[in-house]
């Protein structure tokens, strides 16, 4: 504020001395005037006061006479003579010493002050007038004090009157004259310095106008030739500038290529939110509202939610043209500290954001290799090839199908979408337990869209593009890490059945990829979970089963670290300890079977929970729901898209995981079945009949 | 990871898809998809008609009908020569229909060849990717057959 | 400077802490770690603390309440948000209850030393 003051009062300077000038000089003249009208009014009393006394002289002798021819023709006097002889006297004698001294006559009601006479003409002929008055005055004396009045008295002072009268009157009129020349020189000097300080004020107006004119004209050009730079920059910038109010409107300035970034025509005035209405999706409009809201605000920090900004990159476009990526910046303009509008530049940021994202799977596919390259320092290169070779086998069952589809006519593409499902969720899950986490989450993104196909329910031939493409993305996956391993000299045919170096067991290896997968996900859920296993005869199994229990296994534990093991608090609270524990035993039978077992000590499976994920799957309503036995509840959870997970991520909640399970029991004739109780553990017992060949192994 | 996206491969199916809805009213319909390893060979018509893809991509896009099915779209069409020829050019004209929804979608990005035409497969084999996107389109009771093979050149 | 730590990982607790102590921060008195919200706004009642550093995914009491809670009984209580949180539109509405600043998880001290500063300013 101060700064923009003295700013002011520097650039307006000069008009501002010629203001302060011209208003002092006005008031310097007023109060000359003033000033010199009071003289001028005090001259002129005492010239009126000295003519009264030059015409009271010459009454003061005619009463004189009067009287004198009253007393010879023997009347008495007249009292009216008498009265005018007195006044006349002391007007005489007051006025004189006004007149010399200055000040006022006694009794006056309105106290007229005159001026002292202090020119030398004037003192001269006020004494001179004094000198003949007072011996004239001492002979008026007894005239005017006795009740008689005697012949000889009269006679001597009208005698004496009439010698000097001329004399007297020539004295008060040579002072009435000075008088009036003294009140004469001084208007003509009023009047001389009126009209010399009119000619200043009217040079001064002049000179004020004529620099204030300048000034004006200076700065209509100061801020034609800025307006002139800001329209070259709005209409040379790359980026889209435009500046927002606080009522969330487009300002007037923008530049010219806004419209172009945008590839639409923006209207001063037009709501800011009406404008990206069309190009973003509503929870990214109403985070931007928020945002924007935000630094209007005065509590944020600008520097510190830049982060946040949701319009950082938007796609524009959906999938029908060439998508685009655009990034709205939003800064404050300040204004006396108070935030006056935001500044919004838009860029187009589908290259960087192409580029960012080639980076980013350039840099996924070198932390692949990193992974497989420790799996494999890791010492375990069979385990590695083993997951290679099955995922393959999976891959390429999965092509036959959808060949077959491809050729069939009326396909059941459901069915198919289930059916691929299975394979994916398996590779996934190994490629979880594997800890690689690329083919991890190629896996997991194929899910997802099998998800959404089956929920959505009508599937058509077309959508098997989509499955097709996110095939072709799991062989290349494979092929990389395929072709690392292959560089690294380490492909020699490492079949499952002979694991390398014979240091570990096929047993050994899946418990150690199931601690792994259970300590990611426990870490992910803040979760505490120890795997523990029995498992002397897996090792016996033949390839086909092995791999099949092996699938169970991931499942299982992915579903009992994520739905059974409580989180330590609420372990702690019923008495438990803060870790979980999954045991995994895999024994012969009594009957010449296997028995195969998982079972943690979790929370157990809630009837209450299932209950609820059936109502809300929309497969059975509230009322078919109620009616079911707790048993044919729990079993539930064997059917396709049941899931008791409340969101959804790569560990769980689509649903999907104990379908896997069913269908591999069933594709190994085998059979399974489920004990659980509250707060204790739940056990999936798995019970499978060799064939002769591989019992009698 | 994968080269091209769904969107892109749409650009070819619907253009097979349009041709046929807007010559007969009666769309082809997608029937189902998948990979085509190095060495297999997808499926053949009796006509092939093929454009090449260059600049920023590589490859090539192969149509593969039947002749009943050709002829069928010819007698929709009310045309009455139904000469070797003709059903040839028809296989051309189809693939010309993919070329211009191709230059339409990838703009400059990618340059795209006339279309040529085979009567059966095209000799020799000139495989872009590893694996192929074979794309099966129905239309009334005949298959044929879409093969993408196309990959982004670096 | 009273300064409250909350988030319901003890790692990250302890890392602020020691951050705190960086000597291009003015004094920083660490009058409580809080575990989640519920302990947050008992400490703010009880220890009446300058400034939060606060994490939103807690178990409990959310980040969004929490600052709710904390801004009712201390309008002039500075908050910044630190949370690993990928969804803009929850933070956004934690600093719309009154959150000064936001820092993403994982951080350097450099950046958190930088982000104290900065949300610290009047």
């Amino acid at each position: 504020m101060n700064q923009q003051n003295r700013g002011f009062l520097h650039k307006y300077r000069s008009i501002v001395v010629a203001i302060v000038l011209f208003v002092s000089l006005d008031i310097a003249l007023i109060a000359y005037n003033l000033a010199a009208s009071y003289t001028i009014d005090r001259y002129t009393a005492s010239r009126d006061l000295s003519g009264s006394m030059r015409s009271s002289t010459q009454i003061v002798l005619r009463s004189l006479l009067e009287m004198q021819a009253d007393v010879a023709a023997g009347g008495t006097i007249g009292e009216e003579a008498r009265t005018t002889l007195r006044d006349r006297a002391a007007l005489i004698q007051n006025g004189l010493s006004a007149l010399r001294e200055g000040g006022s006559l006694p009794g006056d009601a309105e106290a007229t002050v005159y001026a002292a006479a202090t020119q030398p003409a004037q003192r001269a002929e006020a004494d001179k007038f004094a000198s003949l008055w007072q011996p004239y005055q001492q002979l008026l004396q007894p005239l005017l004090a006795a009740d008689v009045i005697d012949a000889a008295s009269v006679g001597a002072a009208a005698s004496h009157g009439r010698r000097i009268n001329s004399e007297l009157f020539g004295a008060i009129n040579r002072f009435v004259n000075a008088t009036q020349d003294l009140v004469t020189r001084e208007t003509r000097v009023l009047r001389i310095v009126q009209i010399v300080g009119i000619l200043f004020a009217l040079l001064n107006f002049l000179y004020t106008a004529l620099l204030a004119s300048r000034r004006l004209l200076e700065g209509d050009r100061a801020v034609a030739r800025s307006q002139k730079q800001t329209g070259d920059i709005l209409a040379t910038v790359k980026e889209g500038l435009f500046l927002v109010t606080p009522e969330q409107q487009i300002g007037e300035q923008m530049s010219a290529s806004l419209k172009d970034v945008l590839r639409q025509e923006v209207k001063p005035g037009q709501k800011l939110f009406d404008l990206l209405t069309p190009m973003v999706s509503a929870p990214i409009m109403e985070a931007a509202r928020d945002y924007v809201g935000l630094l209007f605000g005065k509590r944020v920090k600008e520097n510190l939610v830049y982060s946040l900004n949701p319009l950082s990159e938007v796609e524009i476009g959906g999938d029908t043209a060439q998508k685009r990526y655009l990034s709205f910046q939003f800064n404050r303009v300040l204004d006396e500290g108070e935030v006056s509008g935001l500044l919004v530049t838009v860029q187009d940021a589908t290259e960087r954001v192409n580029l960012q994202a080639e980076v980013a799977s350039a840099k996924s596919r070198a932390r692949e290799q990193m992974e497989v390259l420790l799996r494999v320092l890791n010492n375990d290169p069979a385990e590695v090839q083993d997951f290679l070779r099955r995922t393959e086998s999976s891959l390429e069952q999965v092509n036959a199908t959808l060949r077959q589809a491809a050729r069939r006519s009326g396909e059941n593409y459901l069915g198919l979408v289930n059916s691929v499902f299975r394979h994916v969720h398996g590779i996934k899950s190994e490629a979880a337990a594997m800890n690689l986490e690329m083919f991890e989450s190629v896996a997991h993104a194929f899910e997802l869209d099998l998800v959404a196909l089956r929920d959505r329910g009508d599937v058509e031939g077309a959508d098997m593009v989509k499955l097709a493409l996110h095939l072709d993305d799991l062989f290349e996956c494979l092929n990389s890490v395929r072709g690392l391993f292959e560089r690294l000299g380490t492909a020699s045919p490492a079949p499952a059945s002979a694991p390398a170096g014979g240091e570990s067991s096929p047993a050994q290896q899946l418990l150690a990829s199931l601690r792994g997968l259970a300590k990611r996900i426990a870490a992910d859920l803040g979760k505490e979970v120890r795997v523990t296993g029995d498992m002397p005869a897996f090792d016996t199994l033949p390839q086909g089963m092995a791999d099949d229990l092996r699938s169970i296994s991931l499942q299982l534990l992915r579903n009992a670290v994520v739905h059974g093991i409580e989180e330590p608090q609420e372990r702690r609270q019923h008495g438990k300890a803060a870790g979980g524990i999954v045991h995994f035993s895999c024994r012969r039978s009594d009957t010449d079977g296997i028995d195969f077992s998982v079972r943690d000590d979790g929370r157990g499976i809630s009837p209450r929970r299932v209950r609820e994920a059936l109502v809300r799957s929309q497969r059975y309503t509230a009322d078919e729901v109620a009616a079911m036995p707790d048993r044919d509840v729990v079993m539930k959870i064997f059917e396709p898209g049941i899931s008791t997970a409340s969101e959804s991520n790569r560990d769980a909640g689509h649903g999907a995981g104990m379908d896997v399970v069913l269908s591999r029991v069933n594709a190994m004739g085998a059979r399974i079945a489920l004990g659980s109780q509250g707060h204790s553990h739940t056990e999936f017992r798995i019970r499978i009949a060799l064939p002769s060949a591989a019992a009698a192994a | 990871m994968s080269d091209l996206s769904e969107t892109e491969i749409k650009v070819f199916t619907d253009a097979v898809s349009h041709y046929f809805s807007q010559l007969t009213r009666e769309p082809a319909a997608v029937r189902g998809a998948y990979l085509e390893r190095e060495g297999e060979t997808p499926p053949v018509y009796d006509y092939s008609g093929r454009i090449l893809v260059g600049g920023q991509f590589r490859g090539s896009v192969t149509l593969s009908a039947p002749r009943a099915m050709i002829r069928h779209l010819l007698v929709a069409l009310h045309e009455p020569d139904q000469s070797e020829e003709n059903l040839r050019d028809t296989v051309g004209e189809l693939a010309n229909t993919l070329a211009g929804n191709a230059r339409r979608h990838f703009g400059e990005h990618m340059e795209i060849s006339v279309p040529i035409t085979a009567a059966g497969a095209f000799p020799g084999s000139l495989a872009a990717r590893d694996r192929r996107y074979v794309i099966m389109v129905n239309w009334k009771t005949y298959n044929a057959c879409l093969v993408v093979d196309i990959e982004r050149s670096n | 400077m009273k300064l409250l730590i909350v988030d319901d990982s003890n790692v990250i607790r302890q890392r602020i802490a020691r951050i705190a102590s960086d000597a291009r921060l003015p004094p920083m008195h660490i009058v409580g770690q809080a575990r989640n919200g519920v302990e947050a706004v008992q400490m703010v009642r009880q220890h009446d603390p300058d400034l939060v550093t606060l994490d939103l995914t807690m178990p409990e009491l959310g980040g969004e309440e929490c600052t709710e809670q904390m801004i009712a009984l201390k309008p002039a209580l500075t908050i910044l948000v630190v949370s690993a949180l990928s969804d803009k539109a929850t933070a956004l509405r934690a600093l719309k209850k009154g959150a000064q600043g936001f820092l993403y998880k994982p951080f350097t001290d450099d950046q958190l030393v930088a982000a104290l500063q900065e949300v610290m300013l009047p």
